[in-house]
């Protein structure tokens, strides 16, 4: 445990936390888990930008940007979740079914 | 922050977040997400990101997670309705592609020179000016710390934090157009169902016609 540093182990989880998102997003069929994941890989990303701009706050420049950006990427995943979330009620307003595998899920449109 | 007490949040965070895509049934998903993303939020504490540990909280763990909660409760899914489950063959090649993406950002990680973290620039410079006696309230803006964060933001971001507002509005105006009924239920007929009387002359006229 001596051999990993701080801003190592932030990475870590950071990179294991976007995996477990790819890993939902290919292994699942249910729309809500598929965007649960969406979020948890953009929590990974934000921990990440979060991690070093911690890192590089030393030197001299504005490393505070990269917080600044992760502020956009939480706006954008509230904004993705409220669209994402009203095609999920579209789907099964349609189909009765949360499931993208859903035969008729590819016929949103009459 | 020590390593270990980042570890060891990890550890949940990555138990947590294990749960949330395994879990067959939404809610238990949803709060084991809740759990994830509020380790996410201690880990930014420990990283000085006070006001972004704070947007965390918010943001995620209340207005993302009573969205997912409050569309688990409106549909209601019965077994069937969940859908079935990919074949295993299919999860496996899940986890074995994300296996594949761990082992390139860990061997990514891996050529990083060693570091650690040390004391903010913008701290450091409180710091001296303080030992020179030269304290004034105003400049005593810590690193993350909520005005720190604002300064940035208004000043070097002010137009993308503009521009957020432009997503929201089409964000909005997305959502009100996707999850409207097919039938579009015109402000009229609203009127009319939420008013007994007139709804039952409605149908009376209805009955005649």
């Amino acid at each position: 445990m001596n051999s990993i540093t701080t801003p190592d182990a932030i990475q870590i989880v950071a990179a294991l936390l976007f995996s477990i998102g790819v890993f939902g997003v290919l292994s699942r069929r249910n729309l809500l888990i598929i965007l649960m994941s969406v979020e948890l890989m953009l929590n990974g990303a934000n921990l990440s930008l979060v991690g070093f701009a911690r890192e590089f706050a030393h030197l001299p420049g504005k490393s505070e940007s990269a917080q600044v950006m992760v502020l956009m990427a939480m706006a954008v995943a509230a904004a993705e979740v409220a669209v994402g979330l009203s095609i999920l009620i579209a789907l099964f307003r349609h189909v009765r079914s949360v499931s993208v595998d859903h035969p008729q899920a590819t016929t949103l449109r009459d | 922050m020590s390593t270990f007490l980042v570890l060891l949040v990890g550890a949940l965070i990555v138990v947590a977040a294990l749960m949330t895509v395994t879990q067959r049934n939404p809610i238990h998903a949803a709060l084991s997400m809740l759990i994830a993303l509020g380790g996410v939020g201690a880990l930014m504490i420990g990283l000085k990101a006070h006001f972004l540990a704070a947007m965390q909280v918010l943001l995620y763990g209340g207005a993302i997670m009573v969205l997912f909660v409050f569309v688990i409760m409106l549909l209601t899914l019965r077994e069937d309705e969940l859908g079935p489950e990919p074949p295993s063959a299919t999860r496996l090649l899940a986890a074995v592609g994300a296996l594949a993406l761990t082992f390139i950002l860990f061997s990514a990680l891996s050529r990083r020179s060693d570091t650690e973290f040390r004391e903010p620039d913008n701290d450091a410079k409180i710091a001296a000016a303080e030992a020179k006696g030269d304290v004034r309230r105003r400049t005593k803006v810590y690193y993350g710390s909520t005005e720190h964060f604002a300064r940035v933001l208004y000043t070097d971001y002010a137009v993308p934090f503009e521009l957020i507002t432009v997503l929201v509005m089409a964000a909005v105006a997305g959502v009100i157009v996707l999850a409207r009924r097919p039938d579009s239920m015109t402000l009229e007929a609203t009127k009319l169902m939420a008013s007994p009387a007139a709804s039952r002359a409605a149908s009376a006229g209805g009955g005649a016609a």
